[in-house]
């Protein structure tokens, strides 16, 4: 266990430069001189004198007149230092501006995966203890549509039918236009409100949260199901089910205690996985439902060609997705102990 | 050699015939006959939209965001141009999408991991740590990356979507060849004389496609919401031609024309779920298969 | 204690397969049965089907009386109160059918919580208690250990354990030492023997190896393309043996008394088990089949019986009539399937070809 772990986290380092290295020489294909697209971006120089002097600068800081592989170091250092450059679209610091919407964009990803776990998991479970079944048949049908629906139209449909026409679910935002927003101490607007005291904040960014964490946890959910299904239909068949009802164990204990548990394995796995389309779910929905998060940054950066906003987006995602990723490999040595001895990795 | 060894040696080394692979390749269930039914419907349609629909681009602004009617059957867009006719040909640029982000990225990643399985040790370390850092992306992010640097046409979308998948086939193929090189037929097609590349491409490769075939037939269904994805973001195929995730980006800006947003949604959720239901025949005709 | 009739196992599939086809028999309290047949003889089959473990997939006839009650209509509920408890099973491959995320102990101490109703502590003492008896040395230790950390002769030791916790009437060993080391078999075999002599259980041991039965059961039951072909007293199948099939297992046993060129395989395969078929399953095979044999199936009968009906060309009636109601079990004279019994004639048994 040691081993796997260790080398899961000797490699990390190794993989976000990697992850850097991409991205930088991603965003060096684009065709057009960046020092004309900065100034561009922001209006002719007073004069010839000034624009160089502005020139100069970006120079010195980003190296733009250097060799290629000098221009990477550089970014590099600039990223360790946390500088990701100015958001053409925002003119601001692209870390000041991930800053600030990264905060409502964890409450929207935890909620989403609480649905999506809360939801996916225990159904998969009901479709393979039914298998062949009624029931199976209409969850084949629902999670295959699931999974083949574009989340974008889907949150689109969803948001006129649910907001516009029958009002349950909030418009656009995390508060009520009519709501004081509690002070801002962690940028999320539910552990501001808890903080506060602010229960009737607390409740309506809840009720703002419940639509976007719904669609994308459903569809993430249905994911989950399919994959917990098909590991439980392969347990069910397991010789260890047989052995463990030869025992005359209750069904429960059978499709929970000894199923479930050598099910969830892969599941783990996957659920890595899930999240990276989870949080590109979150790109396309925050934008519908106006959540002032990264995925509506994304989203306006991807429409204003706004290069470094979007390199750091990239890079945050992945970060996250790493993360994610490697705490899956943390969770699967605890649930499997045949990875625990070294057994399998 | 004994006989028993040589006669499974001919088994393994004869190509599979046509005949049973059309067999297994048969739908069964009711959901596996629809699913080949719309395909087979839908990209009919596409393939003769300049047959049975109008000009895609023809504007009509005086008839603009129209519902329903005899010369437009599902309405009119913002710009007055015709709803069903900008569906055929939006899921032209869909299928080309689809089939050719799968050609590309499935090529390069064959290549590159039948190479890397093949060559085993240091190499196939080195190349597969390559793989591991192009998977510790989101492969949609790296996707919009590419997409927004190199511009949005046709051919920059299915390269950024190709440049994200390809590691997924590489990792695959490698695993698959690195069984494959172990069996004895192989082992017997070098004793024969073989070369390495002549044995890399006749003799390991075309066993190691089993797996591949399934994971193809439904990546073409995600490659293509994947594109529409691009589109949606504005990353996609630029602005007169038709997309169905770009219609559905118009479309947002006029939530109460609901025929808009409608017909490019379904006509994607129709044609990706027909691939996913139909790719149900693959998976089988994969696990069926004796002699993967 | 156990009666079985008319036994009857069919995998659906594309094409169904009758994995077993109207099987008797009885088997008295405390006896020692062995069920001998080639892979795909419908043995393991015929045993799981007996308390429903076999899966969706298998329709399940007939009827098996223990203690009075018919388990293929019993509900679930009904069904789990019989399962572990009155029949305890040991099954073919300890590496497949011990639960890898579970620890040794949890899955004992389950069988002794539901059954027996112990706590937490009794039961993992009991547990522990089992594990020794078995022969898990430092049993208290190993019992936190995973099915991975034990070698395949201790995980079926353990699996025997589990087995027999409940004290079961009816211990069922469904091919308990064929995943195992040659050394290791023996050892099993006679874990198994020591505990069911010592509280008197009925142990029904399936193999395909006539050498497994020789030391361990008082009778044999052999079966053959889903039926049961000869039933005898261990002895008898040794020494005596009255089917041509059982005949053929005797001489592929590899022999140490006699120098053999090469070792004897019966020729040909068995029946497809998804065609019926007409006459005796055996004859395309037998070396004494006779006309009778492709036309009609023999039902089994007394030895005297069988070699008059093939003489005088009785039909079902009149064997009827002459042997009664012949069922394998405790009390059963030597029956066999077969319309041309081989003479017994010691060493080399059956009419030459």
């Amino acid at each position: 266990m040691r081993w796997f772990v260790l080398r899961r986290l000797a490699l990390a380092p190794l993989v976000l430069l990697g992850m850097t290295c991409i991205t930088f020489f991603v965003s060096q294909l684009i065709p057009i001189d960046p020092v004309a697209a900065y100034l561009g971006g922001r209006g002719a120089a007073q004069s010839d004198a000034a624009e160089q002097a502005i020139i100069d600068a970006l120079n010195a800081r980003w190296g733009w007149d250097k060799p290629i592989p000098e221009r990477y170091w550089i970014y590099l250092t600039n990223l360790l230092q946390g500088d990701m450059g100015e958001s053409s679209h925002s003119a601001r610091a692209v870390s000041t501006d991930l800053a600030n919407v990264l905060p409502p964009t964890i409450e929207l990803v935890v909620a989403a995966l609480v649905v999506a776990l809360v939801f996916g998991i225990p159904l998969g479970v009901f479709a393979a203890a039914r298998r062949g079944g009624v029931w199976d048949a209409l969850f084949k049908v629902v999670s295959t549509l699931a999974i083949s629906v574009p989340v974008f139209w889907l949150a689109i449909v969803g948001f006129m039918v649910f907001y516009g026409r029958l009002g349950w679910a909030a418009g656009p935002g995390q508060l009520d236009i009519f709501t004081r927003p509690p002070p801002e101490v962690t940028g999320m607007v539910t552990v501001d409100s808890i903080l506060a005291g602010r229960w009737d904040a607390l409740f309506d960014t809840l009720h703002h949260l419940a639509f976007p964490a719904l669609v994308l946890g459903l569809v993430i959910g249905f994911y989950f199901a399919r994959v917990v299904r098909s590991e439980m239909v392969d347990a069910l068949e397991s010789d260890y089910v047989r052995t463990a009802r030869g025992k005359g164990l209750r069904r429960r204990l059978v499709l929970y205690r000894h199923a479930f548990r050598n099910a969830v394995i892969p599941v783990i796995t996957l659920s890595g996985l899930a999240f990276g389309s989870l949080l590109t779910g979150i790109i396309v929905v925050e934008r519908v439902v106006g959540w002032p998060g990264l995925g509506q940054y994304a989203f306006t950066a991807a429409t204003r060609l706004d290069l470094n906003a979007l390199s750091g987006v990239v890079l945050v995602i992945s970060l996250a997705y790493v993360l994610a990723n490697l705490t899956v490999d943390l969770l699967y040595t605890v649930a499997d102990p045949r990875v625990r001895d070294g057994m399998r990795s | 050699m004994t006989a028993g060894r040589l006669r499974r040696l001919e088994e393994a080394v004869a190509p599979t015939r046509f005949a049973t692979t059309m067999e297994s390749l048969r739908p069964r269930t009711f959901l596996e006959f629809y699913g080949v039914g719309v395909i087979v419907v839908m990209v009919t349609a596409i393939a003769a939209a300049p047959l049975i629909a109008p000009d895609p681009f023809a504007q009509d602004l005086p008839s603009a965001l129209a519902g329903s009617s005899a010369d437009h059957w599902l309405g009119t867009d913002n710009l007055g141009r015709d709803l069903w006719s900008r569906i055929l040909y939006g899921g032209r640029v869909s299928v080309v999408i689809g089939v050719f982000v799968l050609l590309t990225a499935g090529a390069v990643g064959v290549l590159y991991g039948a190479v890397s399985g093949y060559a085993g040790g240091m190499v196939d370390a080195v190349m597969m740590r390559i793989v591991d850092i192009f998977l510790s992306f989101p492969s949609i992010m790296l996707a919009l990356l590419i997409s927004a640097a190199l511009g949005p046409t046709i051919r920059n979308v299915i390269i950024a979507i190709a440049a994200a998948w390809w590691p997924v086939y590489a990792r695959l193929i490698r695993g698959q060849v690195i069984v494959v090189k172990e069996r004895e037929f192989v082992t017997a097609s070098r004793a024969l004389g073989a070369g390495p590349m002549r044995n890399l491409l006749w003799t390991v490769l075309p066993n190691s496609f089993g797996v591949m075939k399934t994971i193809f037939v439904l990546d073409i269904g995600y490659a293509i919401l994947a594109g529409s994805t691009l589109g949606f973001l504005g990353l996609g195929v630029s602005a007169p031609t038709p997309e169905w995730g770009y219609m559905i980006r118009e479309a947002l800006q006029y939530p109460t024309h609901w025929w808009f947003i409608l017909s490019p949604g379904l006509a994607l959720l129709l044609f990706v779920s027909a691939i996913n239901f139909a790719g149900g025949i693959v998976t089988r005709s994969v696990h069926e298969d004796p002699g993967r | 204690m156990l009666s079985v009739r008319d036994l009857d196992v069919t995998f659906r599939a594309r094409a169904p397969v009758l994995a077993v086809r109207g099987v008797s028999y009885d088997l008295a309290a405390g006896e020692h049965v062995g069920l001998v047949g080639e892979s795909g003889s419908g043995k393991s089959a015929g045993a799981l089907a007996l308390v429903r473990l076999l899966p969706d997939y298998a329709d399940v006839s007939g009827r098996v009386m223990l203690d009075g009650a018919d388990l293929l209509r019993l509900n679930e509920r009904e069904l789990r109160a019989v399962r572990g408890d009155q029949v305890g099973i040991v099954y073919q491959d300890p590496f497949s059918s011990l639960n890898p995320v579970l620890t040794i102990g949890k899955q004992l101490t389950e069988v002794l919580s539901k059954h027996k109703g112990l706590g937490a502590r009794a039961a993992r003492r009991e547990a522990a208690r089992l594990l020794e008896t078995v022969g898990v040395p430092n049993a208290e230790e190993r019992i936190s250990d995973y099915p991975h950390q034990f070698s395949g002769g201790m995980r079926q030791r353990a699996v025997i354990a589990m087995a027999v916790a409940p004290r079961p009437a009816l211990l069922i060993a469904d091919e308990p030492t064929t995943a195992l080391d040659v050394t290791v078999q023996a050892q099993i075999l006679e874990l198994l023997q020591e505990l069911t002599s010592e509280h008197e259980t009925t142990m029904l041991l399936i193999t395909h190896d006539l050498g497994v039965v020789a030391g361990v059961t008082q009778r044999v039951m052999v079966m053959y393309a889903g039926r049961i072909v000869e039933s005898s007293s261990t002895e008898d199948v040794f020494t005596r043996a009255s089917h041509p099939y059982t005949v053929a297992l005797h001489r592929s046993l590899p022999r140490i008394d006699v120098r053999q060129e090469r070792l004897v395989t019966i020729e040909g395969q068995p029946p497809d088990p998804t065609q019926l078929v007409r006459g005796c399953p055996f004859a395309p095979r037998c070396p004494s089949r006779i006309d009778r044999c492709a036309d009609e199936d023999p039902p089994l009968m007394t030895i005297p019986t069988a070699r008059r009906a093939a003489a005088r060309g009785w039909d079902m009636a009149s064997i009827r009539e002459e042997d009664g109601e012949q069922v394998p079990g405790p009390a059963s004279p030597h029956l066999t399937a077969c319309w041309n019994p081989p003479d017994p004639a010691g060493d080399e048994p059956g009419p030459a070809r």
